[in-house]
């Protein structure tokens, strides 16, 4: 074999095995992508899933008569303004926004809660215990489907960061990712208590 | 202008500062939140697990030979564990890492079901998986704790509190999967032929430079070629191993979501 044909296929044989890395890096990153997408996507369905159960309490409470009308208020207009925020989970700023709206969301509604305490023919009722079941598996969801988008996100974060595969990143325009962090005060799912007994 | 831009880095910094400390803070809880004590996966698999000898070696037997015959005829699998303390941890939590890190109900499906007890704890808890939300609603669940297991649990009678609650789950899980249990997909056979390919192609290109020999040195680069191809593999599975005379054939590696309901006595 002569010396330029070594240097032919040696240079074929690396070109082949930048290629084959090159594809094999590029689908990972792909694949991290489409995974932190679809685990977000959780994480939006199980908001509303929450926001639908919220709804149908809240109904519930505007149908019972002479019921305080200001933390309703609070609570509808808190509802609103979540459900009118769009995410995009390449911009933090918009996540951040979503996290404090969802957050508003339940705290006023938790208020809601503490106020129809006070209405005993309401918080007694076999609806109202089924609420209560359904909302705690809803925030379990949420709060499985948080850490599960966070545990993509270390993931898709590691390879746009890591060398090599940070060339395969920089090359096609893929940029870290926002976690989706605690909210304020409330590093655990929130208690709603109804305290039916 | 030199002072503002200093103040802007200034701000920078913090801003940046602050982004890490907050990272920080979720990783220790991240990891807080694993690290908790979920009993290792039993060997050799079984859908029920006392790790209190609460029940007797017959009352194990019989729940387990119930819940096996259900797993045969529709691949939903429902685990019954049962502890002494959660360590403060949350049951439901608790039970979604012993049904995640178990894999309990098919990887296709996630039609797992994880029953938990946590005695001196006084809790229940039933896990579902994402296949089998539909069919045992978080209300249904609820249902299921308060009405059926609570009451026997109550009058210290668990095995009657577990057996029926058990039972209760397979009638609402019935008729939605009923879909038998396939064996070993396709996905590896694909695999192989792409290898089988790539070896060929690089067969050819190497044997042209040249005589004798180059055949081996064709399979010493398959050799070294093939974990670069496939990073993630070996994971050529075998996921039916030991089925031996009609036992429980091991979990499934379905996954959970957060759904089904606690409750105590």
């Amino acid at each position: 074999m002569s010396t330029s044909k070594i240097i032919l296929f040696s240079l074929l044989g690396l070109f082949l095995i930048v290629f084959f890395w090159g594809c094999n890096g590029y689908n990972s990153l792909i694949g991290a992508d489409q995974g932190v997408k679809k685990v977000w996507g959780n994480v939006e369905t199980n908001y509303q899933r929450r926001t639908d159960l919220y709804n149908s309490v809240i109904k519930t409470i505007e149908g019972s008569a002479n019921f305080e009308k200001s933390t309703l208020k609070d609570v509808i207009e808190a509802r609103s303004k979540a459900t009118s925020i769009k995410v995009d989970i390449n911009d933090p700023a918009s996540l951040a926004a979503y996290q404090k709206a969802q957050a508003n969301l339940q705290g006023s509604f938790s208020r809601l809660m503490a106020v129809a305490e006070s209405y005993p023919n309401l918080k007694t009722t076999d609806a109202f215990r089924d609420f209560q079941t359904q909302i705690e598996g809803t925030e379990n969801r949420i709060n499985v489907a948080r850490q599960d988008y966070n545990k993509s996100i270390e993931d898709f974060n590691l390879r746009v960061k890591r060398f090599p595969s940070v060339i395969l990143a920089r090359l096609f325009g893929y940029n870290e990712k926002p976690y989706y962090k605690a909210d304020e005060g409330t590093e655990k799912a929130p208690d709603i208590k109804f305290d039916i007994k | 202008m030199i002072s503002s831009s200093v103040n802007k880095i200034k701000k920078g910094m913090r801003r940046y500062k602050k982004i890490i400390s907050l990272l920080w803070v979720f990783i220790l809880w991240a990891f807080v939140a694993s690290a908790q004590n979920i009993p290792n996966k039993p060997n050799p698999p079984r859908l029920v697990n006392d790790f209190t000898n609460t029940l007797t070696a017959d009352q194990q037997q019989a729940l387990e030979k119930k819940l096996v015959t259900f797993d045969d005829s529709t691949s939903t699998q429902i685990a019954v564990v049962i502890v002494e303390t959660l360590d403060g941890a949350d049951i439901s939590d608790y039970a979604l890492q012993v049904g995640r890190s178990w894999g309990v109900g098919g990887a296709n499906y996630n039609n797992g079901v994880v029953l938990l007890i946590a005695k001196s704890d006084r809790k229940i808890n039933i896990s579902t998986g994402y296949g089998v939300e539909g069919a045992l609603p978080d209300i249904t669940c609820k249902h299921i704790i308060d009405e059926i297991i609570k009451p026997n649990f109550k009058g210290n009678d668990f095995y009657r509190g577990i057996d029926e609650g058990t039972s209760a789950i397979i009638k609402a899980v019935k008729g939605e999967y009923q879909t038998p249990r396939q064996k070993n997909k396709g996905n590896t056979s694909g695999r192989i032929v792409l290898l089988i390919v790539i070896v060929i192609v690089l067969l050819t290109i190497f044997s042209r430079g040249g005589g004798g020999g180059s055949y081996m040195s064709g399979r010493g680069h398959r050799g070294f070629m093939g974990p670069m191809f496939f990073p993630m593999g070996g994971g050529f599975g075998s996921s039916s191993g030991n089925d031996s005379g009609g036992g429980f054939g091991g979990f499934g590696g379905g996954s959970f979501g957060g759904g089904g309901a606690s409750g105590g006595w």
